[in-house]
């Protein structure tokens, strides 16, 4: 863990009370997923969750800004699980591009307010997703929202009774609707906390959900890019960009290729997979089998089917559609119980219907990201090459190098155990010269194709702002 | 026979008996570049003035005295362009010679004319040039291959006597088979890699291109040998390589990688390069079935190192240093506009690949473990040639594609390298000669025949490739052009 010596450390009690986090709900996880996702995270033992407390509480620092940050990832979260009706979606994520830049600002929150007060929405959309921001607009204004599927959604579907005394209750910031709307759908927060002990006893230990649950929630702070996902369970997990290829459809296909399943994203209760077939498929009425499985299209979203599972419905539109090069694929979301129900323990390699489903918890995910195709996210690599692509570019060669991938994965096949790497065909090592000055390009030589040069200097533009 | 067709070795005898001179040489080639070039496109530029000051004051007596060579645009020259084939470095102009270029102009020759290329070598097909596609001398809608596709072309189209080129995973040879020529790709640590602009620095190596095999041998002769400023050239003997030529094969065993001969190759490929091969036995060798079984993560391995090193390398063109610059907003946005202006999509997907299999968290899982591949793909070669002196397989599973077919599907464009990134990853020495042809919608299409040789035995490998060369007759046919 990162000491963060410059941040802090003040009580968690009171902020909790305030953002309404003592009230605890959605145990969720009946299929019996969620205890044992927890079980291979290490989470069992509530020793270790009180240290977990004590070193993030010292690390994170409950001060105002990180209080606000993770109320309003958590306001976020629940207000996208809201709109997008959780029961058919399953899973919402927020994007958080630079956590740590928020948490380290003047607090986001108060960044939110300040920013629209000057009209700079702009520089609140650089961290936050938009379309997350008018999430919460909407739901502040009780607005019955269209979902991703393009369905109108009913308010009463939205509106939640219990919310409104939060909504309307005054909050320490002060901000108005956005940020009381904020502050109350905190209360989400009451029902996360993945690894959370079940009884009411293992609870008292920890100082109740929604602490242990915030908790959880600054060691997430601390990482630097990923989603915050939360699942139908009530599972709030952090998650590496990867998950973004879930609900990203036009990029899902390119993880898998025609006739395979390829697992994109797990979560402790759900796996995600794509699965692609050749050819086009619109409207309803279709069915494609894929590696065992049955994918079926019935005009509103996607079918899959395994011979012991119930039809699992995933959402319309977004998940599913062609890639212009005579493919559709599909994106499903399969329950973990009905693979655990073949006996499989977590934490193993399996193979069900012919797929591979790794078993990481959460935990092992961040630690050890799967060197795979699924985790390759172009827009990510052009900043580290320092090149800027189009977003036709991104698009195409997110496709064009998923499928490069996918080749050479087979390399993963190939047992190279006690094989030393070459380097270089030949093994010369240690080539000397005597350290001499000789003849050389001169400075006008060296500066003749320069861009731009004076003095004897390329010229660049300012390095330090 | 016009000048511009001889041969080199043809031309210096030639030269030296006083019938021509290399200013009458040069003329040949610039009204031949003149007729052709237009269609074929296998030049970037000349500079005729440069090269005739050359050529008047030749020494014909040197070993290349007074023959003009072709230059790949991603090798050196002083005073002349060097754009890689790409925009990021249109209007650089070289400073310095290359060791080639310098070791060619030691031995009497005349470097002129920079050849197309795929943009910073990275194709199969010429068609990643900034500046346009090079055509196939045999049938102007198909490919000349690459990365050396404009060199190809030029000595097919007899629009220059021999050209040099560099292979990273097949760019002499493939784009020789198409075209049909020869092109050697010596052992890495053979010629050296200095002032030749770095794609894969592990296996990049600079060759020849050539109308007949002694011509391979001449050149290869100049360009041969250790070089302190390139720390990766060996100091192994360079013989003469034109010493073994006619020797006799008895005794030699050549190895069929039983991986080469398999179903997708284009059935005329496979009767052409079978054919040779019983030539070969009625020439005296011996043949034997080898098998090289990590042949088919070849390709994989390829696409790993070689785009991590090339990411790496290509961090130097930023818009400070050489090129155009984009912008000069900020420091940062002047490096991200130059690079996405000035590079074109192949590049930009290999350095995208690059980087990601360099990443952190993915180093071990794709760069250590395609090393580690490598080192097997390595033994596979080093345990064939324990039992044979040489390998014999196509250069290439088809002949030459057409324009535009596999621009759009980068994994099908690399799989056409198949057959000849094996041996850059061995490290050893690789060259295909013509070997027949293919009847494809009523055009005659070069097939390539590949010889792969132990490290540093490029004399066995020109000696084999000579007697099949001399006692057949697919080099002597021209391009309908």
């Amino acid at each position: 863990m990162r000491a963060a010596s410059t941040w802090t450390a003040c009580p968690l009690r009171e902020d909790a009370a305030d953002a309404g986090l003592d009230e605890p709900r959605g145990d969720g996880a009946e299929d019996g997923g969620f205890s044992d996702g927890a079980a291979a995270a290490g989470f069992e033992d509530d020793e270790r969750d009180l240290v977990l407390r004590e070193q993030i509480a010292e690390a994170v620092g409950a001060d105002e800004v990180g209080l606000a940050f993770s109320r309003a990832v958590v306001g976020l979260l629940e207000a996208k699980r809201a709109d997008a009706g959780f029961g058919e979606v399953g899973a919402v994520a927020v994007e958080v591009d630079d956590v740590e830049g928020i948490a380290g600002g003047v607090g986001f929150a108060e960044q939110l307010g300040h920013a629209r007060e000057r009209g700079r929405a702009a520089e609140v959309e650089a961290d936050i997703a938009p379309e997350r921001i008018e999430c919460i607009e909407e739901r502040a204004r009780g607005e019955p929202r269209v979902n991703e599927a393009g369905v109108a959604r009913p308010a009463d579907d939205v509106e939640d009774a219990e919310r409104e005394p939060h909504r309307a209750r005054e909050n320490r910031f002060g901000r108005g609707e956005l940020a009381a709307d904020i502050d109350a759908l905190g209360e989400a927060a009451g029902g996360v906390g993945d690894e959370f002990p079940r009884e009411p006893e293992e609870r008292a230990h920890v100082g109740g959900d929604g602490e242990f649950a915030r908790l959880r929630l600054f060691e997430k702070i601390r990482e630097k890019r990923g989603v915050f996902l939360c699942a139908e369970d009530g599972v709030v997990e952090f998650a590496a960009p990867a998950f973004r290829a879930a609900l990203d459809a036009p990029r899902a296909h390119d993880r898998a290729a025609v006739g395979e399943v390829h697992v994109v994203f797990e979560i402790p209760a759900e796996v995600f997979v794509v699965a692609v077939v050749e050819g086009q498929r619109e409207g309803r009425g279709h069915a494609d089998r894929v590696a065992g499985l049955v994918f079926e299209m019935d005009g509103e979203g996607v079918l899959s089917r395994g011979s012991e599972e119930k039809p699992q419905f995933l959402h319309g539109g977004e998940a599913t559609g062609a890639d212009g090069c005579g493919r559709t694929f599909f994106v499903c979301r399969m329950k973990r119980a009905a693979i655990r129900a073949r006996g499989n323990p977590p934490g193993r390699r399996r193979s069900l219907h012919g797929l591979t489903f790794s078993f990481h918890s959460p935990r092992l995910l961040r630690s050890h990201p799967r060197p795979m195709s699924d985790q390759f996210d172009v827009r990510y690599i052009a900043q580290l090459a320092r090149l800027d692509l189009s977003a036709d570019e991104i698009a195409k060669f997110q496709s064009q190098l998923g499928q490069v991938l996918s080749h050479v994965e087979k390399l993963n096949k190939v047992d190279v155990s006690g094989v030393e790497p070459t380097a270089h065909a030949n093994h010369v090592v240690n080539v000397f010269r005597a350290d001499e000055p000789r003849d050389w390009f001169s400075p006008a030589d060296a500066l003749a194709n320069a861009p731009r040069s004076a003095n004897g200097l390329f010229i660049v533009p300012k390095v330090i702002e | 026979m016009s000048l511009a067709s001889l041969s080199v070795s043809a031309l210096r005898s030639k030269l030296r008996s006083r019938e021509t001179s290399p200013v009458e040489a040069l003329d040949a080639l610039e009204a031949r570049i003149g007729k052709v070039d237009p269609v074929v496109h296998g030049y970037l530029s000349r500079d005729y003035a440069a090269a005739r000051a050359l050529a008047e004051n030749a020494d014909v007596n040197l070993p290349l005295g007074g023959v003009p060579i072709a230059i790949k645009d991603v090798i050196n020259v002083i005073g002349e362009p060097c754009s890689c084939g790409s925009k990021i470095l249109d209007g650089y102009k070289a400073n310095y010679d290359a060791t080639v270029i310098r070791m060619l102009r030691a031995a009497g020759a005349i470097p002129f004319g920079r050849c197309n290329m795929d943009e910073f070598a990275m194709g199969s097909s010429t068609e990643n040039s900034a500046f346009g596609r090079s055509c196939n001398p045999w049938d102007p809608s198909r490919v000349p291959g690459g990365s050396s596709g404009g060199s190809a072309a030029v000595v097919a189209a007899n629009e220059a006597f021999a050209a040099l080129g560099s292979d990273t995973g097949g760019s002499i040879r493939q784009p020789a088979a198409f075209c049909g020529c020869v092109g050697l790709k010596p052992t890495y640590g053979r010629v050296s890699r200095f002032g030749l602009v770095a794609f894969a620095s592990s296996l990049d190596q600079i060759g020849p291109f050539t109308k007949t095999v002694e011509d391979a041998a001449l050149l290869l002769n100049a360009i041969s040998g250790r070089d302190p400023l390139d720390s990766t050239s060996l100091d192994e003997p360079v013989p003469d390589y034109t010493a073994t030529l006619g020797q006799d094969l008895k005794g030699v065993k050549l190895g069929m990688p039983k991986e080469y001969f398999i179903s997708g190759i284009d059935p005329q490929v496979d009767a052409a390069v079978r054919a040779a091969i019983r030539h070969y036995e009625s020439l005296g060798a011996e043949i034997v079935e080898v098998s090289l079984p990590n042949t088919e993560h070849a390709v994989g391995v390829y696409y790993i190192i070689a785009t991590a090193e090339a990411s790496a390398n290509l961090a130097r063109f930023d818009g400070v240093r050489y090129g155009s610059r984009a912008t000069n907003s900020s420091l940062l946005e002047m490096y991200g506009q130059t690079r996405g202006q000035g590079f074109g999509p192949e590049v930009k997907r290999r350095i995208i690949l690059g980087t990601y299999v360099l990443s952190s968290g993915y180093y071990d899982a794709f760069y250590l473990r395609a090393q580690k591949v490598r080192t097997l793909i390595r033994r596979d070669f080093m345990s064939a040639f324990e039992k044979v002196d040489a390998i014999i397989c196509p250069t290439t599973p088809e002949p030459a594609f057409k324009a535009g077919d596999r621009s759009d599907d980068p994994l099908k464009m690399y799989l056409a390298d198949i057959f000849t990134i094996a041996c850059n990853l061995a490290g050893t020495c690789g060259m295909s000669l013509p070997c027949g042809f293919a009847d494809v919608d009523g055009k005659k299409l070069p097939v390539g025949l590949q010889l792969i040789g132990q490290p540093f035995q490029e004399a066995r490998l020109l000696q084999l490739a000579h007697a099949y060369e001399q006692s057949t007759d697919w080099h002597k046919s021209a391009a309908p052009i």
